[in-house]
């Protein structure tokens, strides 16, 4: 059993409030939540159950051009410019009046892209010192596992976190989020908006959904254009996949009607559109991503799935997922929409309150320095049982 | 187990051949028969007796819908056929075990092999390592499961040794056989199986093997994981000073492997 | 308060930024040390609080890490600044 109450609410109040920061890829994320203090939290495993509400959650994402990817120093000057306004913002949505009030905040430590992580760490340790709230980093994966927890209340679900910087899929374990499988090389979200910009259709709203768009106008649906299916065991590579579908495109482009597979090669007549091609990338790479969370499930023993993660809100990917659990006994899927799937402040907030509520908090400002590099299964668990 | 997969591989295989699902992986899953594919049925045994001795297993890897159908039907043929022509090689080398294969359907994801094995007395189940371990528990260190263990590790060293690598390598997948009073060890499942000539590979494979052992007999873990690679080195003793400079890296890369947890460090 | 130099590196910058209050150069100073710097061996930054003005201390083996190293670290001041005339 769990006590999640040991660290009483600020001032003698029967409620927690967390701010959460986040800002380590291409969206900056404030979000403000709440846990009442209830009894029950005191000797159970209820992690998932903490009536989180969410008081305020806004976010700004930065947007590049077509064809072109966000770069560290650009996207953290992003961050920079609009940090400020957007705590300003979420405090004021919130109704909190003065931020003193604040249990934590929360921030994440990683993974992610170096300058962005820094540049938001910045301004959560003036708000700390200015506010004297303590501090708390946390794990940008195990955010978006506990923040899909809470929302789906799925108990011990097989998770399968897809965004722009991870593949992985993980189950708990003592006091550990296990990775059981990975990619070897390019995260999916990565492979997405690599393959948008090759296209060179707008980052807005992302890639990834202007992709999936793509995919649904596809009038050729039986005839599959065939890519490398790389799957090793739990793991999976991308990256030559990308390299393909590629090259592909380009020849498209270029109308090099010597690829026989993109032209009849008597007529020269086009047989595949750039529809049909993302269709195909998308079968093909979720269908890996489904055959590896099946077999984390048939080795854990476990029935249910959580998707996470920005490529989390594909609908497509859902739905593959929910047929693959139909012909598994009592197959759960569990997804959220982008408010949640796509990264926000809540979720650090979220997992960074369960931090705190177990006594997990920073006392020297010099463990808040941030890290790219940062494992889902560094992180002890201590919330769950 | 769904029973939509029971029903399309009975209409597949038809009521002439009788089926009982034994396991379900995520991939396949796993029959037994008393039916041979091509031999003709002996008339002394309905073909609905399933305690007959002639017993066959069958591994069937269904269709999944959440792929699209080509996609669908060329893994499975591919995936088929690799395990297929995985043990029939594997079958041809001196000294290994692995089940015969008897028949193999590419294009319907079926093959047939040899049953191997037997139930356990006082229902430790079947005969696979890890049961076996679990009924010699009262008596861990008996040179019954010594030998036994040499002998599951002279087994790896000869998969490696010839370049094969399982990729799967539990105590669920190796299958105790009598054999005139003793138990030879049986390699089953190569759904993952490659040829391989990466250290990577075997040291992966023999981490996974080591951490099985961990997780399911975590006590006399140490003992065992030390008789299995007695075993697993005395097939590169055998083989002079290349196998010792083999084995080497090998063993250097199990280290590494092991260190690491398998997984690579990987930037966020 | 004048540069004090902790050691032989050649190019050399040294900065005051005056903040409303001593509380507040000082909020600064605990900000901003925490960072390591990645190149220690090139580059050397220094914070200290003198009254309400915070003193920075720049040494760099060239003048072109010296500029980068500068410039990055005026980026997270400007932050600091902004979010303490935001909230006080």
């Amino acid at each position: 059993m769990v006590n999640l109450n040991q660290y009483p609410p600020k001032n003698g109040r029967n409620y927690y409030l967390a701010l959460g920061l986040e800002g380590s890829a291409n969206k900056l994320g404030v979000g403000i939540v709440k846990h009442p203090l209830l009894p029950k939290h005191a000797d159970s495993d209820l992690s998932h159950h903490c009536e989180m509400e969410i008081l305020s959650n806004v976010r700004d994402t930065y947007v590049t051009p077509p064809g072109e990817g966000f770069l560290p120093r650009d996207t953290a000057r992003h961050h920079r410019n609009w940090a400020v306004r957007l705590v300003r913002l979420a405090l004021k949505e919130a109704g909190i009046s003065d931020p003193s009030e604040l249990d934590t905040i929360c921030f994440t430590k990683g993974p992610g892209m170096g300058a962005p992580l820094h540049s938001v760490v910045v301004m959560a340790r003036t708000l700390s010192v200015m506010w004297d709230v303590p501090l708390v980093g946390v794990n940008h994966c195990v955010g978006h596992i506990e923040m899909g927890r809470e929302i789906t209340k799925a108990e011990n679900p097989v998770v399968l976190y897809v965004s722009g910087g991870n593949t992985q899929v993980i189950a708990y374990s003592e006091n550990c989020y296990r990775i059981f499988g990975e990619t070897l090389d390019i995260a999916i979200g990565n492979c997405l908006d690599r393959f948008a910009r090759t296209l060179r259709i707008p980052n807005e709203p992302s890639p990834g959904y202007n992709i999936e768009q793509l995919a649904y106008k596809c009038k050729n649906k039986d005839c599959l254009v065939e890519l490398p299916y790389t799957v090793k065991g739990m793991d999976l590579s991308m990256s030559g996949i990308l390299g393909y579908v590629d090259s592909l495109a380009k020849d498209l482009f270029n109308k090099n009607t010597k690829n026989k597979l993109l032209f009849d090669s008597q007529t020269g007549q086009q047989l595949v559109t750039v529809e049909d091609l993302c269709y195909s990338l998308q079968e093909n790479l979720f269908a890996m991503l489904v055959e590896i969370t099946e077999r984390a499930m048939a080795h854990v023993n476990s029935n249910q799935v959580l998707i996470v993660g920005g490529v989390g809100c594909n609908v497509r990917l859902q739905e593959m997922m929910a047929s693959m659990c139909r012909d598994r006994s009592n197959g759960q899927v569990h997804a959220t929409d982008e408010r949640f799937c796509i990264d926000n402040g809540v979720m650090i907030a979220q997992a960074g309150l369960l931090q705190f509520r177990m006594g997990n908090t920073i006392n020297d400002l010099a463990e808040t320095v941030v890290t790219q590099k940062f494992r889902t299964d560094e992180v002890y668990v201590a919330w769950r049982e | 187990m769904s029973q939509e997969v029971i029903d399309q591989i009975a209409a597949y295989l038809t009521s002439n051949i009788p089926i009982v699902p034994i396991s379900q992986g995520a991939e396949a899953v796993v029959f037994t028969t008393n039916v041979h594919p091509y031999e003709p049925i002996n008339a002394k045994t309905s073909p609905n007796d399933q305690s007959t001795k002639t017993k066959y297993v069958i591994k069937y890897r269904p269709h999944k819908k959440y792929r699209h159908p080509s996609i669908d039907r060329a893994l499975t043929k591919h995936r088929t056929l690799g395990e297929s022509k995985i043990l029939a090689k594997l079958s041809q080398l001196p000294g290994l075990h692995v089940p015969k294969l008897i028949a193999t359907d590419v294009y319907n994801g079926c093959i047939w092999i040899e049953f191997l094995g037997e139930d356990l007395p006082d229902s430790f189940g079947f005969s696979n390592l890890k049961n076996y371990l679990w009924m010699h528990a009262s008596d861990p260190y008996c040179d019954d499961v010594k030998k036994t263990l040499i002998k599951v590790g002279h087994q790896i060293g000869l998969l490696h040794w010839n370049d094969y690598c399982h990729g799967d390598l539990t105590t669920s997948n190796v299958v105790l056989h009598q054999d005139n009073g003793h138990w030879e060890p049986y390699l089953i499942d190569f759904g993952l199986g490659s040829t391989s000539t990466l250290v990577e590979d075997k040291g992966v494979d023999l981490y996974v093997l080591e951490r099985a052992i961990i997780s399911t007999h975590s006590r006399f873990a140490a003992k065992y994981n030390e008789w299995i690679m007695q075993g697993f080195r005395s097939v590169y003793e055998d083989e002079g000073k290349k196998g010792q400079q083999k084995m080497k890296d090998i063993l250097k890369r199990f280290e590494e492997v092991r260190l690491r947890g398998r997984k690579r460090s990987m930037l966020g | 308060m004048k540069s004090v130099r902790g050691s032989d590196l050649p190019y050399v910058l040294y900065l005051e930024i005056p903040f409303e209050t001593a509380a507040q150069a000082n909020t600064a100073v605990k900000v901003l040390s925490p960072d390591p710097i990645l190149k220690p061996q090139d580059f050397h930054v220094r914070y200290v609080a003198d009254g309400s003005k915070l003193c920075v201390d720049f040494e760099s083996v060239d003048d072109r890490v010296l500029r980068v190293g500068v410039s990055s670290i005026i980026e997270s001041i400007k932050t600091v600044v902004e979010t303490i005339d935001e909230f006080s």
